[in-house]
């Protein structure tokens, strides 16, 4: 665990307590008045460290306890047990100066002004925030820039589409520099475009700025284009973190080598020796072998010198296959990865 | 691009203020985006005033004055007519829906950046409350000026009662924007509050006197109305206004106003304590 940890949690742990739910006659009444409770774990004995101008994926299945454990981040939920340390302040206590220094966008919700025109919510940015003139006009004209909002800074929020709306939080959340952004699905519902102009916009703040940024996402292209680290949650635990060619290796220690015969009828029956075939599909054939055992080369040279082929890819396996099998294993990836 | 500066010092008084500012401001402009609506409210708030008007004029039917109650003795006609004017209206500008509310908030999961802001949230929703009501005021000025074409509105009793009326009105806005507030927070606790909502409406309508004066409740009733903050909310200043209080009176009205004021002031401030440590964002 490092001394430079910008964000250092220990032990964190969110437990929900819900009153027992009755059905039939009364049952609503019953719900309101039992004493009875059940104990939900959303997040259990989470530690890591994060330094600054580290780009942090936090990713799991739904419910696996991110967005709680963001929101303890970001001191808007208080924890069971464990502590968070963000440049030395414990978020929940001390609310205000926290606030100062960190940027949220939560991507279902918004902080901006409804009916109003977006660069009504900017200046309040600017005040709550005691952003100097300077600072805030040349922030606002190079995001205005970076994030095409020029045409509709004018306009009233409720009329933006959801990657203008997207774009515009962005921008809100950082227009006061702050040293670090959470963000909590940014993406989510995006055109390809939109999604392209977030993670350019995320990419620039984190190499130019040193922003350190916490992104979680189900998509997992913004990781791949992003994150340089990832730590992976599942029940409310860590269950890996580290980056994500290790992820990769250790998870899926494999490589596909997808070849198209120029006659379509060899696909099936197409072999080479050290590869297995994964897939035979609209003829082609996904050959998959371990490049520690077996170099990419010699496969490829393999399947050139018997097959006349129309055309050939090499490909790696994709963190969502990667996740897939981690998320079917359950706890069984076991507390060595962490 | 510059490299991110650890700020961890706390925002200085000058920016909470004009952030404050700007919140109501943006809140009372959020409003004024409706304004069709708040225009037809404002025709009905009219209506009611007028129908008001009719009914006590009937109830005093060719009296030039009715005793009071609790020893305010004659209550003339015009003044009960000017009471029912400008309580309803005073009421209605108080009271009025809004578009930025905790309890909405709450219920759509939007707290959740409002809390990573750095500034109070009970502050934040108190300037947003006081920005509706300040977008309401308008509406309920045009309102009472046309009333008062129709003769509904009588001067103050006295240059005194005039001051003593607008100290007795930032009260009764304080006190009016902590009891919403108190309401709102119980969203807290269940989303289901329009049962909560309807009942506080129902009471506060009626033991603030703007239905009926308490000058003509019984006793046991002005008692009753007596123990709560919702008087010094809109009898108390109108009474004072219009002279009916006076004196000892006017002064033990603004006293208990003020008490209710920090009463209520402490009873948010300890119940938002509470309120912090089981924020649950609704929708992840």
């Amino acid at each position: 665990m490092s001394d430079e940890a910008v964000i250092r949690v220990r032990n964190l742990s969110k437990e929900f307590r819900r009153p027992r739910r009755f059905e039939g006659p009364l049952g609503g009444l019953r719900t309101l008045l039992t004493r009875q409770h059940s104990v939900v774990s959303a997040v259990e004995d989470v530690s890591f460290d994060i330094e600054p101008g580290e780009l942090v994926g936090y990713l799991g299945p739904n419910g696996a306890g991110k967005s709680t454990t963001i929101k303890m981040l970001t001191g808007i939920m208080v924890p069971t047990s464990g502590t968070v340390e963000i440049a030395g302040l414990t978020p929940w206590q001390d609310r205000e100066r926290n606030a100062r220094q960190i940027g949220v966008v939560f991507g279902q919700r918004s902080q901006l002004w409804w009916d109003l025109p977006v660069i009504e919510s900017f200046r309040l940015v600017k005040e709550l925030y005691e952003v100097p003139a300077a600072m805030f006009d040349a922030n606002l004209a190079m995001f205005t820039e970076l994030l095409g909002m020029a045409e509709f800074l004018a306009t009233p929020v409720r009329q933006l589409s959801l990657g203008q709306r997207m774009r515009a939080d962005l921008a809100a959340a950082m227009l006061y520099e702050p040293a670090v952004l959470y963000l909590d699905e940014p993406t989510i519902g995006l055109d390809v475009l939109a999604k392209e102009a977030i993670r350019a916009f995320l990419a620039e703040l984190n190499s130019a700025r040193r922003t350190t940024i916490i992104l979680t996402t189900h998509d997992l292209d913004d990781l791949e284009r992003l994150a340089s680290r990832l730590i992976l949650i599942d029940h409310g635990q860590v269950v890996y973190d580290g980056d994500l060619a290790t992820l990769k290796t250790r998870y899926a220690p494999y490589r596909d080598v997808v070849v198209q015969p120029s006659d379509p009828t060899q696909a099936r029956d197409l072999t080479v020796l050290g590869t297995d075939v994964a897939r035979v599909e609209d003829g082609k054939v996904w050959l998959r072998f371990n490049p520690d055992q077996q170099p990419v080369a010699a496969v490829v040279g393999a399947v050139l010198a018997d097959y006349e082929v129309s055309d050939l890819s090499i490909v790696d396996p994709d963190l969502e296959g990667v996740l897939r099998q981690i998320y079917a294993a359950g706890d069984a990836s076991g507390p060595d990865l962490a | 691009m510059r490299g991110t500066v650890l700020r961890t010092g706390r925002v200085s008084w000058q920016s909470r203020f004009r952030a404050s500012v700007v919140i109501a401001v943006l809140a009372g402009r959020s409003l004024w985006v409706y304004r069709s609506g708040l225009l037809i409210s404002a025709g009905v708030l009219l209506v009611q005033i007028f129908a008001l008007q009719m009914v006590w004029t009937w109830v005093y039917a060719g009296d030039s004055v009715v005793d009071g109650s609790g020893g305010v003795g004659e209550i003339s006609l015009p003044v009960q007519l000017a009471y029912v004017t400008l309580s309803t209206a005073q009421f209605w500008a108080l009271n009025h829906w809004g578009v930025y509310s905790l309890q909405q908030r709450v219920r759509e999961g939007r707290i959740g950046t409002d809390l990573a802001r750095p500034l109070d949230l009970l502050w934040q929703v108190t300037m947003g409350r006081g920005g509706t009501i300040a977008g309401c005021l308008p509406f309920a000025l045009a309102a009472l000026l046309i009333a008062m074409a129709f003769g509904g509105v009588v001067a103050p009793a006295s240059a005194g009662a005039l001051v003593a009326y607008l100290v007795a009105l930032v009260l009764a806005t304080v006190i009016s924007v902590q009891l919403v507030l108190l309401l709102d927070m119980t969203s807290f606790w269940s989303l289901e509050v329009t049962g909560i909502y309807l009942s506080f409406t129902l009471v506060s309508r009626f033991l603030s006197g703007s239905l009926v004066p308490l000058w003509f409740m019984p006793d046991w009733l002005r008692v009753v109305a007596g123990l709560f903050p919702f008087q010094a909310t809109t009898f108390s200043p109108v009474a004072i206004y219009l002279g009916v209080l006076q004196g000892s009176a006017m002064w033990q009205a603004l006293g208990i106003a003020a008490a209710w004021a920090v009463v209520l002031g402490v009873a948010l401030r300890l119940s938002w304590g509470r309120v912090l440590n089981r924020v649950v964002v609704q929708g992840g």
